[in-house]
C-alpha cells in the first residue's frame, strides 16, 4: 500500500513534468508505460512494423495533449485510450473492417483448459483473428467497451459488433484447440 | 462474463511487451524538432512585436512638427527678414543678434526696427523675435531652423547666445562629420564608444544624388531617418559640434 502512494506521488510529479514540456519527464513516462501501450497496439495491429508506428503516434499525442488530463481517472487508462484510438484510426485508413471468413464450428471447451497457456502465446492467438474480428474483440473483451460505444466507434451497426464478437469467440475456440493439441503433442 | 473473454482479459490486458529502443530514439527526434519549432514561434513573434513598436514610434515621430512648438520656448529665435539686395547695413555680429532681452515677460515679441541708413536702395527690416528663457538647462530643442544664410551662422551669432544643448541639425554643414557618443548604461559600468558616422544630412543628401541617377537608395534616407530618430528618444543629448 505505502509503494502504492508513493508511486502514485511520482506519478503525479511525472504529470507535472509533462505539463512543463520537461524532456526527462517524458522519458521516465515512455519508460513506464511504453510496454503495456506497445503490447496494446500490438493486438489490434498485427504488424509490427506499424504496432511500433501506432506507439510512438500515440506518445507524440500523449505529451502534446498533456493538457487534456485533468487528473480524474487513471492515468495509464487514459494513455491507454489515446493508444487504442490510434490504433483504430491506423485500421480504417488501412483496412476493411467488416472482413468475415469461414468459421467451422469449433467445440466449446471450458476456458479453464487453457490457463497453462502463457500471455504471449494467448497474444500471438488474438492476432490470428481476421481485422473486423480481432477489433471488436480486443474493445469489447478487453478494453471492456460496450457494444454501442464499439458501434459508435467503428462506424457500424450494434447489430454487426455482436456478431463479430461471436464469431471472433468461435475462431478464438478453434485456435485455442489447435494451439493445446499442439502443446499435448509436445508434452506428450 | 464468458470465460473465453475472461481468460485473454486476465492474461494479457496488462501484459508487456518492450518495444524497440528506435522507437524511443524516433519519438525524441520528433519532440525536440516540435520544441524548436515552437522556440521558432516565439522569436517570430518577439521580432514581430519590436517590428511594430519601431514603425510605430516611426511614424508617430514623423506625424510630429520637426520644430518644436513656441510654448517650449525656444530661444533665440532671431528671424532675419533680408531684402533681395545685398545687405551692406547689417554687418556680421552686428548688435541686433546680440541684444536679447533676458528680463522681459515670456512671449513678448518685441520687433525692433533698426536704425538703417536711409539709402533706398538698401533698405533692410530686421526684426527680432525675443523670448526669455526661464531656466535654459531645461530646454532641448530637437533642431532649429534659420531663415537666414548658412555663412552668416558662425560670425553673427554671438556664441554666448547659443544654449550649450543646442542641436542645430539644420545650420550643419552637409559635409560635416559629428561625433556621437553612445553611453551603454548596462550592467554597471559605462561603456563609451564612439561612432563616427556620417552626417545624416549627407546621407539625405546622398539619398537625393541617388534617387536622380538611379532611383535606388532608400537604405540611406532609412538610415538618416533612424538616426535622427535615435537622436530625439536619447534622454541625454550631447551637443554635436557644428563646425
Amino acid at each position: 500500500m505505502r509503494l502504492n502512494i508513493y508511486q502514485s506521488r511520482t506519478l503525479d510529479k511525472l504529470v507535472d513534468g509533462l505539463r512543463k514540456n520537461d524532456s526527462r519527464s517524458q522519458q521516465a513516462v515512455y519508460e513506464r508505460f511504453s510496454p503495456a501501450m506497445f503490447a496494446v497496439s500490438l493486438r489490434y495491429v498485427k504488424d509490427h512494423d506499424s504496432a511500433q508506428d501506432v506507439l510512438l503516434k500515440s506518445f507524440m499525442k500523449v505529451f502534446s495533449n498533456i493538457r487534456q488530463y485533468k487528473g480524474k481517472g487513471s492515468f495509464e487508462g487514459w494513455i491507454r485510450r489515446i493508444v487504442v484510438n490510434e490504433a483504430l484510426m491506423f485500421l480504417r485508413k488501412y483496412k476493411n473492417m467488416s472482413v468475415e471468413v469461414d468459421i467451422q464450428e469449433a467445440k466449446d471447451t471450458a476456458a479453464s483448459t487453457y490457463d497453462h497457456l502463457e500471455a504471449e502465446e494467448l497474444l500471438h492467438v488474438v492476432q490470428q483473428l481476421p481485422v473486423g474480428y480481432r477489433t471488436v474483440f480486443n474493445l469489447y473483451a478487453i478494453e471492456g467497451y460496450s457494444h454501442a460505444e464499439i458501434a459508435e466507434k467503428l462506424d457500424i451497426s450494434e447489430g454487426t459488433s455482436k456478431s463479430q464478437l461471436s464469431r471472433a469467440k468461435q475462431l478464438l475456440r478453434q485456435l485455442l484447440n489447435r494451439l493445446d493439441q499442439s502443446y499435448r503433442d509436445q508434452i506428450g | 462474463m464468458n470465460d473465453i473473454e475472461k481468460l485473454f482479459k486476465e492474461k494479457i490486458q496488462h501484459y508487456p511487451v518492450t518495444p524497440p529502443a528506435e522507437v524511443w530514439e524516433t519519438l525524441q527526434d520528433s519532440l525536440q524538432q516540435q520544441r524548436q519549432k515552437k522556440k521558432a514561434g516565439w522569436w517570430w513573434m518577439a521580432a514581430s512585436i519590436v517590428l511594430l513598436a519601431t514603425a510605430g514610434a516611426f511614424f508617430y515621430l514623423n506625424n510630429q512638427p520637426t520644430v518644436l512648438p513656441e510654448s517650449r520656448g525656444i530661444a533665440n529665435n532671431p528671424v532675419v527678414v533680408q531684402p533681395v539686395e545685398p545687405l551692406k547695413s547689417i554687418s556680421p555680429g552686428s548688435d541686433t543678434e546680440s541684444e536679447v532681452n533676458h528680463t522681459a515677460p515670456l512671449a513678448t515679441v518685441q520687433p525692433k526696427l533698426l536704425p538703417v541708413e536711409t539709402t533706398e536702395s538698401s533698405v533692410a527690416v530686421v526684426a527680432q523675435t525675443t523670448r526669455v528663457i526661464n531656466n535654459p538647462e531645461r530646454m532641448r530643442p530637437v533642431a532649429r531652423l534659420d531663415i537666414s544664410p548658412l555663412e552668416e551662422e558662425n560670425t553673427s551669432i554671438n556664441p554666448m547666445l547659443q544654449p550649450k544643448n543646442l542641436i542645430a541639425i539644420a545650420k550643419m554643414p552637409v559635409e560635416s562629420t559629428p561625433t556621437v557618443t553612445i553611453i551603454y548604461k548596462s550592467g554597471g559600468e559605462e561603456v563609451k564608444e564612439e561612432n563616427t558616422n556620417k552626417n545624416p544630412l549627407t546621407k539625405a543628401a546622398n539619398f537625393l544624388a541617388s534617387i536622380k541617377e538611379n532611383g535606388v537608395g532608400f537604405s540611406e534616407l532609412r538610415s538618416a531617418k533612424s538616426e535622427i530618430i535615435s537622436k530625439a528618444f536619447s534622454s541625454k543629448r550631447d551637443p554635436i559640434p557644428a563646425e
